[in-house]
């Protein structure tokens, strides 16, 4: 993230909620994950005007309407590109992808693999609750074998996805799980996401109060534990992977939260030479004479 | 198309708003509203695919069947949709191009096509026809009206690389004039002038 200054305290005055009323039911998972996103921004002191929230499509990507920030509600799992073009166009901005699993994961799971690869410096936020919320309870990708849901009467039959192990082979350069019951935890996690200088995905549980009665708040609260509490090197590539494989090795009852893995490489801003003299939005078009000149010698 | 003819306009750009939350959608004449680049402050708001209001909050889910709700998105729809109108009145480039005006028969065709019907006009020259070519650029918007007076009663054969004559069929449904001479070739391989040439001199018999 470019340009944040964290204060301590609460110096910001900043409203950066809005006073349009979100569309989820009472108790779901996205209103603790809502909370922690404004906490993390007030935390770091961010301009409202810099900061531009892009999401998909389903419950939780309606999380930009509930902010009175810049925001782009996309299409069905085309956050990472339009977070993409936004981080491209203008490098100076903050901006921060809110979706789902389904929607990011599922639909949008090509875009996901090579955002990680890119490493653009964008914050990455997946509300995952294993379903199709919006439409009424279908398997999401994250859904476990033999969850049964409208669209699985028999129960789900394929492997679900592995976030947390797909990004770090994919190459994401800040990977963390955090949980939508555990807020101040959370929001800690988004803000050093933002802070970290390339791609961030940070995967939430956030549990679906009306459509998923097996992945429930309790449920995950008998399940997670956090990774600095162990005392985790997140340094440690390898160290990571295997962390990233407990779920499935414990058959889901021990399901760690917290940093996976973190790195620093160059972002794709730093590499990319179109950007060298600072944001595109702010350099002055060619001139006619220059493009001509560009032309003929290269083409 | 020489550089020099072109010209960057970047449309309607907002100014600082006095406070007031920014209307990304605000209802225009011609359909476009002006728009704020993230990064301006002052100017927040949410670009939004859903149907939406002037803000850009969304007027769909729980409001769906809402009359309030409907009369916005009848009127939301209705406004973009008028920005085809604008493009017709403000921009002359929705028609078809006409090439050798003073022909006896006209090409029609499209895109990469039009290549090989102009190499084949030529061809046709040296034999002693005149074929000119009319080639679309644009297919939507259209501009009906123009369009149908530059096809109306022009001895016409349509050169497509498809089986169904695509762009025949959406002449026929835009402007009511049936092209009934077609050279079509999908095999999946380039259509060539001498084949164009061979074709439409088995062809101009039949008007």
């Amino acid at each position: 993230m470019s340009q944040v200054v964290e204060k301590t305290g609460s110096e910001m005055k900043v409203n950066y909620g809005s006073k349009t009323k979100p569309i989820w039911c009472p108790g779901c998972g996205d209103f603790g994950v809502q909370a922690s996103i404004i906490k993390a921004l007030k935390d770091l002191q961010i301009e409202k005007s810099n900061v531009v929230l892009v999401s998909g499509i389903g419950c939780s990507s309606a999380m930009p309407h509930t902010f009175s920030t810049y925001g782009l509600h996309s299409l069905h799992g085309r956050i990472l590109p339009v977070a993409t073009g936004i981080k491209l166009a203008n490098n100076s901005l903050t901006v921060i992808g809110t979706g789902g699993d389904g929607d990011g994961y599922g639909i949008g799971s090509g875009h996901f693999v090579h955002a990680c690869r890119r490493n653009v410096d964008i914050t990455y936020i997946v509300m995952t609750n294993e379903t199709y919320g919006l439409t009424t309870g279908q398997a999401a990708p994250t859904a476990l074998v033999g969850t049964k849901t409208k669209s699985t009467p028999f129960g789900v039959i394929e492997q679900p996805i592995n976030p947390i192990a797909l990004a770090i082979s994919a190459g994401a350069t800040y990977v963390a799980r955090g949980f939508s019951g555990d807020p101040v935890h959370l929001s800690e996690l988004i803000k050093n996401g933002i802070k970290h200088k390339g791609f961030a995905l940070i995967d939430t549980f956030s549990p679906c109060v009306t459509f998923n009665h097996t992945n429930t708040f309790d449920w995950f609260r008998r399940r997670v534990y956090k990774l600095e509490e162990e005392g985790h090197d997140s340094s440690d590539i390898s160290r990571a992977f295997d962390k990233s494989m407990e779920d499935f090795k414990s058959n889901y009852e021990k399901m760690p939260i917290g940093l996976f893995y973190k790195t620093e490489r160059p972002t794709y801003e730093d590499l990319d030479i179109s950007l060298k003299d600072g944001p595109l939005l702010n350099q002055p078009l060619p001139g006619k004479e220059e493009i001509k000149k560009a032309i003929e010698e290269n083409i | 198309m020489p550089l020099d003819s072109i010209n960057i306009n970047r449309g309607k750009i907002a100014e600082k708003n006095n406070g007031e939350r920014f209307k990304r959608y605000s209802y225009s004449e011609d359909g476009v509203s002006p728009r704020a680049f993230p990064g301006t402050p002052g100017l927040e708001h949410i670009a939004a695919s859903d149907e939406h209001d002037e803000y850009g909050d969304l007027v769909s889910d729980a409001l769906s069947g809402i009359g309030k709700y409907v009369e916005v998105r009848k009127k939301m729809h209705g406004k973009r949709m008028s920005k085809i109108e604008s493009m017709l009145k403000n921009e002359s480039i929705f028609v078809p191009k006409v090439r050798d005006e003073n022909s006896d028969y006209f090409f029609v065709c499209f895109g990469s096509t039009t290549d090989q019907v102009i190499e084949a006009t030529e061809m046709l020259k040296s034999r002693g026809k005149k074929f000119g070519v009319i080639s679309f650029n644009y297919l939507m918007p259209l501009d009906k009206e123009k369009t149908k007076k530059i096809l109306k009663g022009k001895k016409l054969i349509d050169v497509e690389c498809n089986f169904t004559a695509q762009l025949a069929q959406v002449i026929m449904a835009n402007t009511g004039i049936e092209i009934p001479n077609r050279i079509l070739r999908y095999d999946g391989e380039v259509i060539t002038s001498a084949e164009i040439v061979e074709s439409a001199l088995g062809m101009i018999d039949k008007f």
